[in-house]
């Protein structure tokens, strides 16, 4: 199985910090691969190096079989690996429909010739999948729309059918449920698995445990910069590394206070017969 | 070479005034992120106004009284708003008012220019994206400087100053054993402007007031944490930039007419840039080196050996350029983010579904005008064409694309003066031409497009500092483009040929056989018919290809670029070709523009296409609607000398022809805040949309449908 | 604070109407100051009329007068030195058209045959003018202003033209040239008797237009090559072919300086006129041998750049630099004079300095450094009445109260006095030409040539007539050759005569000479 993307020992620094601490990491092509981890713990600043918005200090990417550290990020987005933004970053000066059609059309600086002579056509194929994109989001009603009428949790949909107008090979969302209200949080986990009859791969980095145990095929977590579990849902569902992470130190001493507590009671138990 | 060294020194003195008012837009970025374009113009003011004071001991506020005089308004006898307040009675040659007093009534008026600027100007628009503040501080530069008009005279004033900056004082000999003279007051001034230094550094290091604002700077909850709130941060600050504004323009009026001191604002802007708009030792030390490379550059390029084809004056002017390019290059991502990210909405940019039928009234309307307006009004009617085609330039570069650029026209200059150069072939034009150009007699189609040519070259060199500087930066560096192309590209008569520097006589085009040109050879009026239809054909076809660019993938991507970069890189955007693009179209239409303006006069002349010029049409074009072809054409039907201010002027009596320049300053400012630059255009298609909308369904507050993919041509 | 209007994100809430008010409030701020002169404000027949309208007698009267002073004319002397004459009060003629031009002595007999208005059921007569106003960096309201004053004067108290109003129509602009277009087309169009050019940075891109329609045109100050060697205009004014060779041949031949430096202006026209009006002169007198080459120099200053000054006089300093008679001089627009004057001064130089009539306003003046420079003026020593003519004296008078009674609103100066002047001169020497049998309404290029053949045309208020016959072939339109050299005695004090005592310094010939041994390049 080949992968579509890898990280290998991706490190990167801020003012003496690790936020990305020699990190390696897999997305097999055609799977759908989770990262997770407590805040501040490095998910976001993982997809910016991936994408090419932050520098690294040490490691590489290969997407797609071929190392793509020396690639600017527009680059590497039309070689198919894209992103949606955690901040949104939407283009509120164009219809919802602009938006996508802005990042499903390739750039071509002389098209600036076809334009203004009006001779460029529609690519059928583009507009139909960027209807696609609509229609999978469930923003074909508001097509027509500016991203300021829409509601955030709509906005966010908005945000994720850009991406895959794109036709990415690989999808890296980043927290795409962060603000959705159950139902928009509903209809977006049930379509994500989708994606993967799409040609495409996804990568998804989120908060909510729920969702991310339900639709990964893999699971890495990051605390700290530093990946500190990996593996299926089930597997990461047992992990006390993870449970430890994500409580914190404090759910360590409660357990150990517990552990102690038992224990003691235990002794005394004993000790009464 | 001691030569050079003295000449390095001497000019300690205009650097003091460059480190003084760089002083002073950082201390106002700091205080409110903004940098004031009139920031010179209001040292002018002040200066000025120390003058009058000296001179007839009266002050003049700085508005006009606006209520006309005409017809029965004046047997309203209605109050009038005063102007002139006389402070001081006889006042004589021999009997000046008392100094210090005088310095201190003009530095309270710069205060209160302050706080006019805050108030008024820059309060209102701190929620505008980063072009409604640019045009907000352009509104403030042309307004103080038609003021000065207006309260002042046109007129030169000289002042042989004071104490010790003055002219009289005994020259400084042999400094540092170089031999030669310096002026005395050119230590003076040194010693101010680091005087000046010293003391606002210390206000910002150690005073309560200082760390508040330089806490605000980084996060406005912080300052009110310590109980300061942003806006009086921002408005004692305005205050505090105003006051040094003030005392720079009257230690430095002995030097210079004052008139000149609002364009010095360019030297400040890069000292400014030098102390990376944060840092006062940072400017002061970029306002001494700049005004040393200029006095140094005076003596290199006077030299016999100096090349002719490096124009001493554009090379000098060429240096702060230079300068604050590579500063802002080198550290152009550790620029204070305040300034150069936008926040607020930015002015809508609908694209346009009607072409066809618009374009067909346009011109339908355009060839009724020019079949029935006499010479005078065929002239006024060529010229607001010729500012349309202009300002879709400016449409396209920062409507569409966001990029703030001042330098359009210059552009349209070099592409005019390149055609002439070009056309040219050593033979006298018109028995009324003096100057005589050679060139290569290329014919008129050629010349045109190679006038392009040259244009886009030059706009896409402008263009790459684009890449890396945003925002109000950019306009700054384009600003300083302005001078650098008038003073070396245009004022040079090794390239330009001889009539540059004068009157530079137009060549006759002809297209297809045809003459095209503007003066009409038989009646010998400006009026031709033949190049008015020109005009109209070619503005309608820029005007389609405009609005088909906007509808297509490029105006998308240009809009999206605008929106946000990040984003657009994210959704595979190259930004920098697109910028570069950007840079390029404009470039051309404004070529175009310029080439139509040669076709048009019987001469040019390079103070044509200096800073007020490109400063006005962006105005206008502002005023009008900056993201819409709409927009374009009502910009050039607005501006002075277009179509509606010369019918407006013909039925109503002449008031002073500077206020013209205040008012529309006034209303620039006004524009930016009430429309966000959306301007008249989008203001009235809306209200005919909203109109529509309520006259079918009572109105309702929640609901307000915007589709904004239509628009009214 | 709530800022409901700027809630980033959804479209403005507040009342597009209320937008579009503000907007028409501004655009209405716009209109009402919007006003070009273009129509009616000629105060021929709004403004109160003085005096009794005595229309039959008046026409006679004017008719007669001249008649009687061509044959039987003045008895006062007209003589230059009049030290000793008080200026008299009695209405004796002070004018005597043999010394101070033809016209003189009908604009005295005008003047002294009591006010008398226009009948204003002639046809009027129509002047316009073309004047910049309101910009930055030039703004001249002043010539519109005495013109005014001039057009109300003459029709109050001179009759008109011949009984006729004289009616004013200003075409004012700013500073696009494509407005001072449209304004020349109107002119054009209207096919004034007259057309006066005012101060206008556009010039020459005017004169195709005005020269092509075939009109009379006077100017007031020329400031262009073009301006000066376009056929069809007359200059009865300066401008720098007047102050220019004259000051050169002042300098090598009166002051006999033995280094010499010319400063100027480095902009368009300075520069032009530099090469055109000063270089070529006084090569031509280093040609005849009046001067060395090596000890004279121009050096240019950028106009306004305070940078560049301390290093302009660093190079007059070094030139002069061991000289016992060391002259500079500059003609360049008083905005820079101060500048240089003032620099000059805090650099140390010791030796003289010859400035232009052009740099002579009252903030040089009041320039300590000023004290001891020589001014040059084209009419008399400035400021001086008790040296003057009496006809200048007595004219004098008269036009500053013409000024005065009109009201200007814009400070009173020089071009203000010029405005003034050329406009009494247009009507003086149109009555003079209707007189000689002239058809001033069909005939524009007669009236034209009329003016551009006197060989002995007076300028109103000026001892001395200009001779238009000996113009150089380059320049053409420039009667004026001729000018005197003041000196100043320092800020508070007057004008006293220098070298020449109250002599004008004609510099025709060497003009001429100068056209043949230097002549100006033909191409380059």
């Amino acid at each position: 199985m080949t992968n579509i993307l890898e990280a290998k020992d991706l490190t990167v620094t801020f003012g003496g910090l690790n936020a990305c601490d020699h990190v390696d990491l897999e997305v097999p092509t055609g799977k759908f691969v989770g990262l997770i981890g407590p805040n501040g713990a490095g998910k976001t600043t993982f997809i910016d190096a991936i994408t090419g918005y932050v520098p690294t200090s040490a490691g590489n990417a290969i997407f797609d079989g071929s190392d793509i550290g020396e690639l600017k990020p527009h680059e590497r987005a039309q070689s198919g690996l894209v992103r949606t933004f955690q901040s949104l970053e939407l283009f509120e000066d164009l219809s919802v429909r602009d938006n996508l059609l802005v990042a499903a059309y390739p750039t071509k600086w002389y098209t600036f010739l076809a334009d203004m002579f009006h001779l460029s056509s529609k690519n059928s194929e583009i507009e139909e999948r960027v209807d696609w994109a609509l229609e999978i989001m469930g923003l074909s009603d508001a097509s027509d729309s500016m991203p300021t009428d829409l509601s955030h949790g709509r906005r966010k949909l908005v945000g994720v059918a850009r991406a895959l107008a794109a036709k990415p090979k690989l999808i890296l969302l980043d927290e795409p449920a962060a603000g959705l209200d159950t139902s928009e949080s509903q209809i977006l986990g049930g379509h994500l698995r989708e994606f993967l009859n799409h040609d495409m791969s996804v990568f998804l980095i989120d908060h909510d445990m729920g969702l991310v145990l339900s639709v990964c095929d893999y699971i890495y977590v990051l605390d700290f910069g530093k990946i500190i579990a990996a593996g299926t849902p089930a597997e990461i569902r047992e992990s006390s590394a993870v449970k430890a992470a994500y409580l914190g130190e404090q759910a360590g001493e409660i357990q150990a206070q517990e552990g102690e507590r038992m224990r003691t009671q235990q002794q005394g138990q004993e000790a009464e017969k | 070479m001691e030569a050079l060294l003295i000449a390095l020194i001497a000019g300690i003195g205009a650097g003091g005034l460059y480190a003084m008012l760089g002083s002073g837009i950082v201390i106002a970025f700091r205080g409110s992120g903004v940098i004031n374009f009139g920031h010179g113009a209001v040292a002018g003011y002040t200066a000025y106004s120390f003058d009058e004071l000296r001179e007839t001991g009266s002050l003049y506020l700085p508005w006009f009284d606006p209520i006309p005089e005409f017809g029965f308004l004046k047997t309203l006898k209605l109050n009038n708003i005063p102007v002139r307040i006389d402070i001081f009675d006889n006042v004589a040659f021999d009997n000046k008012p008392n100094l210090a007093l005088t310095i201190f009534i003009c530095l309270v008026m710069s205060a209160f220019l302050g706080l006019l600027m805050h108030f008024l100007v820059f309060r209102p628009l701190r929620n505008s994206p980063i072009l409604g503040k640019v045009i907000g501080s352009i509104g403030v530069f042309l307004y103080l400087s038609s003021m000065i008009v207006v309260n002042f005279g046109g007129q030169n004033r000289g002042d042989e100053g004071f104490s010790g900056f003055n002219n009289t004082a005994e020259p400084v000999r042999n400094f540092l054993g170089l031999g030669g003279t310096i002026p005395r007051s050119n230590f003076y001034l040194f010693g101010a402007a680091i005087l000046m230094a010293v003391i606002i550094w210390g206000l910002y290091r150690f005073t309560k007031f200082g760390i508040a604002t330089r806490a605000a700077e980084e996060n406005e909850k912080g300052a009110a944490l310590l109980g300061y709130s942003p806006q009086f941060l921002a408005g004692a600050n305005w205050v505090l930039a105003s006051i040094t504004a003030g005392i720079a323009g009257i230690l430095f009026l002995h030097k210079t007419q004052p008139a000149q001191i609002a364009l010095f604002v360019v030297g400040g802007l890069g000292a400014a840039l030098f102390g990376n708009l944060t840092s006062i030792p940072g400017a002061t030390l970029g306002g001494l080196f700049l005004g040393m490379i200029a006095g140094g550059g005076v003596e290199l390029t006077t030299n016999d050996w100096w090349p002719e084809i490096l124009p001493g004056e554009g090379v000098r002017n060429f240096m702060p350029l230079l300068l604050i390019i590579v500063v802002l290059y080198l550290r152009g991502d550790k620029l204070p983010i305040r300034g150069s990210i936008s926040i607020g909405r930015q002015p809508r940019a609908p694209s346009t579904n009607n072409v066809t039928i618009g374009v067909i009234g346009a011109v339908g309307i355009a060839l009724m005008l020019s079949n029935i307006f006499v010479s005078k009004w065929e002239s006024i009617l060529t010229t607001t064409l010729i500012a349309i085609v202009f300002m879709y330039s400016l449409t396209v570069l920062v409507g569409f694309l966001g990029q703030i650029s001042l330098v359009q026209w210059s552009i349209s200059g070099l592409a005019a003066y390149t055609m002439i150069r070009l056309m040219a072939d050593g033979t006298k034009i018109r028995d009324t031409d003096f100057a005589l150009n050679t060139g290569w007699g290329w014919p008129t189609i050629l010349a045109f497009f190679g006038a392009i040519v040259v244009a886009v070259i030059c706009g896409l060199l402008i263009g790459l500092p684009a890449l890396r500087i945003r925002g109000v930066q950019l306009a700054v560096v384009t600003i300083a483009a302005v001078i650098a192309i008038e003073n070396l590209l245009l004022r040079n008569p090794p390239l330009m040929g001889d009539g540059s520097v004068s009157v530079n006589p137009t060549p006759k085009p002809s297209w297809f056989g045809q003459y095209v040109g503007g003066f009409n050879p038989d009646t010998a009026r400006n009026d031709y018919w033949k190049f008015s239809l020109f005009l109209i054909i070619t503005a309608a076809l820029l005007g389609i290809a405009v609005a088909n660019l906007r509808r297509g993938q490029i105006g998308r991507r240009f809009l999206a670029i605008r929106a946000n970069e990040r984003a657009a890189s994210a959704a595979g955007i190259n930004v920098a070709n697109m910028k570069l693009l950007g840079f390029g179209i404009s470039s051309g239409i404004a070529a175009i523009a310029g080439c139509l303006l040669a076709y048009k006069l019987p001469g040019l002349q390079e103070t044509q296409f200096e800073v007020f010029g490109g400063l006005a049409l962006l105005a206008f074009v502002y005023l009008g609607g900056i993201t819409t072809i709409w927009g374009a054409i009502v910009g050039g039907c607005l501006m002075a000398g277009g179509l509606l201010p010369e019918f407006l002027g013909v039925h109503f009596e002449s008031i002073d022809k500077g206020l013209i320049n205040a008012v529309g300053a006034i209303g620039l400012i006004v524009n930016a805040k009430v429309t966000n630059g959306e301007g008249i255009a989008l203001l009235q298609t809306d209200l005919v949309k909203n109109t529509l909308t309520a006259l079918r369904r009572p109105p309702d507050d929640t609901a307000n449908t915007s589709n904004d993919e239509e628009a009214v041509v | 604070m709530l800022d409901l209007e700027n809630r980033g994100g959804g479209p403005l809430r507040k009342s597009n109407l209320l937008k579009l008010l503000s907007i028409i409030f501004a655009f209405a701020l716009i209109a009402a100051a919007c006003g070009s002169d273009d129509d009616d404000s000629g105060s021929s027949s709004d403004s109160s009329v003085l005096g009794e309208e005595e229309a039959p007698a008046e026409e006679e009267a004017s008719a007669s007068e001249p008649a009687d002073k061509e044959e039987g004319h003045s008895d006062d002397d007209g003589h230059d030195h009049s030290d000793d004459e008080d200026h008299s009060d009695e209405p004796a003629g002070t004018a005597d058209d043999s010394l101070n031009g033809d016209g003189a002595e009908l604009w005295e007999s005008i003047v002294d045959g009591g006010a008398v208005a226009a009948d204003d059921s002639l046809e009027p007569i129509l002047v316009t003018l073309i004047n910049i106003e309101g910009t930055p960096v030039g703004s001249f309201p002043e010539i519109r202003e005495g013109m005014e004053a001039a057009v109300e004067t003459v029709n109050n108290t001179m009759g008109g033209m011949m009984g006729r109003p004289v009616e004013l129509d200003s075409c004012v602009h700013g500073l696009d040239p494509n407005e001072a277009v449209a304004c020349a087309n109107g002119v054009a169009d209207a096919q004034p008797q007259l057309h006066i050019q005012g101060i206008d940075f556009f010039n020459p891109v005017l004169w195709p237009t005005l020269t092509g329609a075939g009109l009379a045109i006077m100017q007031t100050v020329p400031i262009f090559i073009e301006d000066f060697n376009t056929p069809g205009i007359i200059s009865t004014e300066g401008g720098c072919v007047s102050s220019f060779p004259s000051a050169m041949q002042y300098s090598v031949e009166t002051l006999n300086a033995d280094k010499f430096v010319i400063i100027y202006s480095d902009t368009g026209p300075g520069l032009v006129c530099y090469q055109d009006t000063q270089e070529r002169m006084i090569q031509q007198l280093t040609d005849d041998g009046a001067i060395a080459q090596e000890d004279w120099i121009g050096v240019s200053d950028v106009s306004g750049d305070p940078s560049d000054n301390d290093a302009v006089v660093q190079q007059v300093l070094e030139f002069v630099d061991g000289s016992d008679n060391a002259w500079v001089y500059f003609g360049i627009q008083a905005s820079d004079c101060n500048e240089i004057l003032s620099s000059l001064s805090s650099n140390g130089y010791t030796g003289g300095i010859v400035a232009s009539g052009s740099c002579r306003d009252d903030s040089v003046l009041n320039n300590p450094a000023s004290a001891g420079v020589h001014f040059g003026s084209a009419c008399c020593i400035p400021d001086r009445p008790d040296l003057w003519d009496p006809y200048t004296a007595k004219y004098y008078d008269w036009r500053n109260a013409s000024i005065d009674s009109y009201g200007p609103t814009v400070p009173k100066s020089a071009f203000m006095e010029v405005g003034h002047d050329v406009l009494i001169a247009g009507v003086i020497h149109m009555t003079r030409f209707v007189e000689a049998g002239g058809d001033i309404d069909n005939d524009p290029a007669g009236f034209s040539n009329f003016l551009a053949t006197a060989n002995n045309l007076n300028r109103p208020g000026e001892a001395i007539p200009l001779d238009c016959t000996t113009n150089s072939s380059e320049f053409v339109s420039v009667c004026q050759k001729s000018q005197g050299y003041y000196v100043w005695s320092g800020p508070g004090g007057q004008f006293e005569y220098g070298p020449l005592a109250d002599e004008l310094l004609d510099a025709t010939d060497l003009i001429l000479r100068a056209a043949e041994g230097n002549p100006r390049p033909a191409a380059e």
